[in-house]
């Protein structure tokens, strides 16, 4: 018990200095987005992770089950925009449902068996998409990356 | 004539043609001969004793007898220092003196004992200490038992006062032939004393008739002499012999004698004398019937003395016989190119009964400064044994004569000798050797001192050609013998021996010469051995050797000798002829082994060397002898470091899709992908059919010879796969082309180890040079297709990245027909990549869906299949399907169930899949599609259609395009599922 109250601090005290990072450019935004996913599931592995100029993406766990994460930093929020709009226009399935209160622009959707949920949105000029094998999971870490961006 | 001597102070002058026999009889003591034993005692050599490094070998051992030695004169008397030198040329052993008074009075003494291998000088006023006065003058006898020839002795009286010296060496009577004895003289200055001393050496009353020619007046009539058993007269030429109180000796003449007893019964020497030059000499007598040819022959005739003056060579021939001769001489010499030059001296005659001299310093005084002596060859026409001859060199002042000792070159004895070495002061003792014959032959010396041998070696002489040693001049320039021997520097006395070498024995003479220019003093002696010496034992340096691939080792092959007096001499080397018992290995030539692969062998050196048989009378034969060494060439530190392929697909690694990109071996033969250290490990690729070719750097250490010529193989498991012949060079070697047999009949990733071999005997055995690999080979349909990969957003990839081979191949299972390997990428992408509709990787680059995490819906797998297609050489379309109204146009409705945000355009039959749901509507689907099939990478499935279960009020017509629609239209119908 005592060990938890412990852990609970430490994890309290990194969320508000996550909280705290400035997402006013991408390098800040990755890395504050990689430490939401690391401190969130500690226990998976980075296996993959491709950063261009404007876009950043990631892969913890195996191809069949971990987080997948997509960020998209736009030179203007119209930027972003099409980019949210030609990735949703183009999936065989999706975008999902709207939802309100994560950024500017949000959709989730799951998978009929509920081991899957991926949300998508855009905030100012960023597009994030965040999935994971269940959608407390995507949930929880999308909220946390919606407020990182600011 | 066995053993000459002649030794004197500024001019000197004694020759011997003496023979000696073998005295096996018991001397007969007169009855009033008085017998003195152990008088003397045994004294130590010159030497300090035996020479330590003198050997002895225990085989071959020599018939051991008891010999004796005969000397004509000796005397102690007008303050003479009179010294008796003994000669061992073999074992130690004992030998004992018996004096006899010129009346024949018999004075035995104890036996001396002569070190092996060593000279002695023995004081005779010593030895004869306290003996009666009648043994200060007469003749002497020394008995030994051991080998034949085995002792030479030498008597020399000394007036130290006018440096007169007279010396006897003593003979074996047993080789005279007849009772006649021959001299001729030459007195280079008048009225010098002569004496001629007559002596008595058997146990029976002689008469000897003595003829004189070259008095003034004659001889009337020869004088017979009586001499009683082993009495010893002193004549005076005038008077006792000539018959005349007054008159004078010419400056050449001779004397002849003939004896009753038996041959070498009566030996007789003149001594001559001038005291106020310093000149005396003790002349020998000559057997004529010892003769068996008419020729006489000498080596070591003196142009110039030690000091560089000029000397002149003088030439005296008696005719002993009743008819004039034609006689001819030639003088030979070596010129500074080392070409043996004749000079012939015009013909001259020599009346019966007269002598003749010739001044030869007209032929020698143009000759080259630095040739400084020579031979002589002199030949007539009279029956043998009837021209006697002296040849002598005298300096213009008169000082110094060398005398040549001449010798029948056809009863010569065995070409072999010893002679006593003397370096002390400004001493030089000189060996001539004389090659008798008109071929080249070989010859051996050694000096053996107190503590050491020293090997001249084994040198070659030329026809007629006269060489000189000079061991004084080796010791003070320490010059090391073959075996890095230098005689030391305060070694003054020794024992040199020399030997012709090969199986004939009578080919050359040897004599040595001691020089004084200080003391004016020149002398010269000449001891033959019973047999030229013979092969003891061989062997080669090194006993062994480890030779390098292409490397080589210098062996040599030495031989030991010893004497007919079992002395073994130190080893020299000789030409042999070389083999190798495993030519693969190792050949060999010229006592060189070069190393040609790894492993061991013999190298066997073999020359005809000679053994003599008998004793005494040696008979020599020729015997193929052989030696062994052993060689060992390891195998060379020949090691595969780098391993690369040429005319392979270029490959590049993943995931570096935007650049720099990594591309492998660019451009193509450049890099390995393979090293024995720090690998890459880097894959390669080849079209199914194809063969491979690789290059290569081997390390070499240690560095090989220049331009080796070697041959290296590959082998894939047991089969050869590939075989070059290369050039091995230095520590590097870098090897290209290399064609294999290695390919492929289908399209799928294998991982062979290569093991490396090299022959460095053009394939005959190979060793193991080390093993490269595993290598990634990837073997592909038919050239890949470029650009490989297209994503959704339009963007293409053009380089062939090795994940998509490693996916395509390992997907392939080696089948080889399209439709096959097509099915099985397809199955190969469905099983690895989750199918989700919901979530693109749009985009990315195709391969990203295997590190994207919860699976990418089906244009991703189809982008992903279609590439992993393209890069093995298949093509492929990917194909988009949906309803709409036109190919540009997409007709989507919603569902009642679903989001209102969610748009599909039709619905299929699937079981529900990964993360897609039971009959699940689309917006679209993709496939990939070649030869009129269509690849279901989502599903894992392959059909010709697909059938819509359900669209936009289920009249929206199936589009199927290579690009997605252009133009979307919501119609309001919604799905009620």
């Amino acid at each position: 018990m005592r060990i938890l109250r412990i852990y609970l601090l430490v994890t309290l005290a990194s969320g508000f200095s996550v909280a705290g990072t400035s997402a006013q450019d991408l390098s800040a935004l990755q890395k504050g987005a990689e430490k939401i996913v690391r401190l969130h599931s500690p226990e998976l592995r980075l296996i993959d992770s491709d950063k261009t100029e404007k876009k950043a993406v990631y892969n913890w766990g195996t191809n069949r089950k971990g987080i997948h994460l997509l960020i998209f930093y736009g030179e203007s929020v119209h930027e972003a925009t099409e980019w949210m709009n030609k990735t949703i226009s183009f999936l065989s399935v999706g975008p999902g449902k709207k939802l309100k209160g994560l950024g500017d622009e949000a959709y989730f959707a799951s998978s009929p068996k509920g081991d899957f949920a991926i949300y998508r949105f855009r905030k100012a000029n960023v597009y994030m998409e965040v999935s994971a094998p269940s959608n407390g999971t995507a949930e929880s870490i999308a909220k946390m990356l919606a407020k990182e961006i600011r | 004539m066995f053993c000459v001597s002649i030794f004197g102070f500024l001019t000197i002058l004694v020759f011997a043609n003496g023979v000696a026999f073998s005295q096996n009889r018991q001397l007969t003591n007169r009855s009033n001969a008085l017998d003195l034993v152990e008088l003397s005692k045994s004294k130590p050599s010159c030497c300090g004793g035996k020479a330590d490094a003198a050997e002895f070998s225990p085989m071959n051992a020599p018939e051991y007898e008891t010999y004796k030695l005969s000397a004509t004169y000796y005397s102690l008397r007008d303050n003479l220092t009179t010294t008796l030198m003994l000669n061992n040329k073999g074992a130690e052993i004992l030998a004992t003196p018996t004096l006899y008074s010129l009346a024949g009075t018999r004075l035995q003494l104890a036996p001396i004992t002569v070190p092996a291998t060593s000279y002695m000088d023995v004081d005779m006023h010593q030895l004869l200490n306290g003996a009666p006065d009648e043994f200060l003058e007469g003749s002497m006898k020394i008995s030994y038992t051991g080998g034949s020839l085995q002792l030479g002795a030498q008597v020399r009286m000394i007036d130290p006062v006018n440096k007169l010296i007279w010396a006897e060496q003593f003979v074996y009577t047993s080789k005279f032939k007849s009772n006649r004895l021959e001299n001729v003289w030459w007195l280079p200055y008048e009225n010098s004393e002569t004496r001629v001393v007559v002596s008595n050496t058997s146990s029976g009353t002689i008469t000897a008739t003595i003829t004189v020619d070259g008095t003034s007046p004659q001889q009337s009539s020869p004088i017979q002499l009586t001499l009683l058993p082993w009495e010893t007269r002193v004549l005076d030429i005038m008077s006792d012999i000539a018959g005349h109180q007054n008159g004078h000796v010419h400056d050449k003449g001779g004397i002849s004698i003939t004896h009753t007893g038996s041959p070498g019964a009566v030996l007789a020497r003149m001594f001559i004398s001038k005291p106020n030059k310093g000149y005396s000499a003790a002349v020998n007598f000559t057997d004529p019937e010892s003769t068996v040819s008419q020729k006489w022959t000498g080596g070591g005739l003196r142009f110039k003395n030690l000091n560089g003056d000029d000397l002149d060579p003088v030439l005296v021939a008696r005719n002993n016989g009743a008819q004039t001769s034609q006689v001819n001489a030639r003088i030979i010499y070596t010129d500074p190119n080392g070409a043996v030059q004749t000079l012939t001296v015009p013909q001259f005659t020599v009346s019966a009964g007269s002598t003749e001299r010739v001044d030869l310093d007209d032929f020698v005084n143009d000759l080259p400064s630095s040739v400084t002596y020579g031979g002589i060859e002199i030949d007539y026409d009279t029956p043998k044994g009837t021209i006697i001859t002296t040849v002598q060199t005298v300096s213009d002042d008169g000082d110094h004569v060398f005398q040549v000792p001449m010798m029948d070159p056809e009863n010569m004895p065995a070409s072999a000798g010893g002679f006593p070495w003397k370096a002390d002061g400004d001493f030089h003792t000189l060996v001539y050797i004389k090659n008798e014959t008109d071929a080249t032959r070989k010859y051996v010396a050694y000096l053996t001192y107190e503590g050491g041998q020293y090997s001249f070696g084994d040198h070659m002489i030329k026809p007629r050609e006269t060489v000189a040693i000079d061991f004084r001049k080796i010791r003070d320039e320490q010059t090391p013998d073959i075996n890095g021997t230098k005689i030391p520097l305060n070694v003054n006395a020794g024992q040199i021996a020399w030997s012709a070498r090969g199986i004939e024995t009578r080919v050359m003479s040897g004599r040595s010469e001691q020089i004084s220019n200080s003391g004016g003093v020149a002398s010269t002696y000449a001891c033959y051995a019973c047999c030229t010496m013979a092969y003891y034992d061989s062997w080669i340096t090194p006993y062994g050797a480890t030779i390098s691939v292409g490397g080589f080792a210098s062996f040599v092959a030495w031989q030991r000798d010893h004497s007919c007096n079992d002395q073994v001499f130190p080893a020299y080397t000789v030409d042999a002829s070389w083999v190798s018992w495993d030519t693969t290995v190792a050949g060999a030539s010229g006592g060189y082994a070069y190393g040609y692969s790894p492993g061991s062998t013999i190298i066997q050196a073999s020359w005809y060397t000679n053994e003599t048989v008998g004793y005494e009378v040696c008979e020599s034969y020729s015997q193929l002898v052989s030696a062994n060494a052993y060689v060992t060439v390891p195998s060379p530190t020949v090691q595969v470091n780098e391993v690369g392929f040429t005319g392979d697909h270029q490959l590049t690694l993943w995931p570096s899709a935007t650049p720099p990109l990594n591309v492998i071996d660019d451009p193509d033969g450049t890099a390995p992908t393979w090293k024995s250290s720090g690998s890459p490990d880097h894959p390669v690729a080849y079209s199914k059919g194809a063969t491979a070719t690789m290059f290569a750097k081997l390390g070499v250490n240690p560095g090989s010879p220049p331009n080796m010529n070697v041959k290296i193989r590959v082998k894939n498991g047991s089969t050869v796969v590939a075989t070059k012949d290369i050039v091995q060079d230095g520590n590097e070697v870098t090897i290209t082309g290399i064609s294999t047999n290695l390919t492929e009949a289908g399209v799928k990733k294998t991982t062979p180890t290569f093991a490396w071999e090299i022959s460095y005997n053009s394939g005959s055995s190979w060793s193991s040079i080390g093993n490269s690999g595993p290598h990634t080979m990837y073997w592909t349909y038919a050239e890949p297709l470029s650009p490989s990969f297209k994503n959704d957003a339009g963007t293409t990839y053009s380089p062939l990245y090795d994940e998509a081979l490693k996916r395509a191949c390992d997907y392939s299972f080696g089948e080889s027909t399209p439709s096959d390997i097509i099915w099985n990428i397809n199955e190969g992408v469905e099983l690895d990549i989750p199918y989700n509709p919901n979530q693109s990787i749009y985009n990315l680059h195709p391969l990203k869906a295997y590190s994207t995490v919860n699976g990418c819906q089906c244009s991703d797998q189809t982008n992903l299949l279609r590439g992993l297609l393209r890069s093995i050489g298949i093509d492929g379309t990917t194909t988009y399907i949906w309803a709409g109204p036109n190919a540009s146009t997409v007709r989507r409705y919603t569902r009642s169930s679903g989001n209102p945000t969610d748009y599909y355009s039709f619905q299929i039959d699937r079981s529900q899949h990964d993360y897609a749901e039971d009959d699940p509507h689309f917006l679209f689907h993709a496939v990939v599609s070649t030869n009129g099939t269509w690849y279901d990478p989502s599903y894992g499935m392959s059909y010709s259609s697909l059938n819509f279960i359900e669209t936009a009020f289920n009249n929206t017509p199936q589009q199927v395009s290579t690009s997605t629609w252009g133009f979307t239209s919501t119609s309001t119908y919604v799905c009620s599922h």
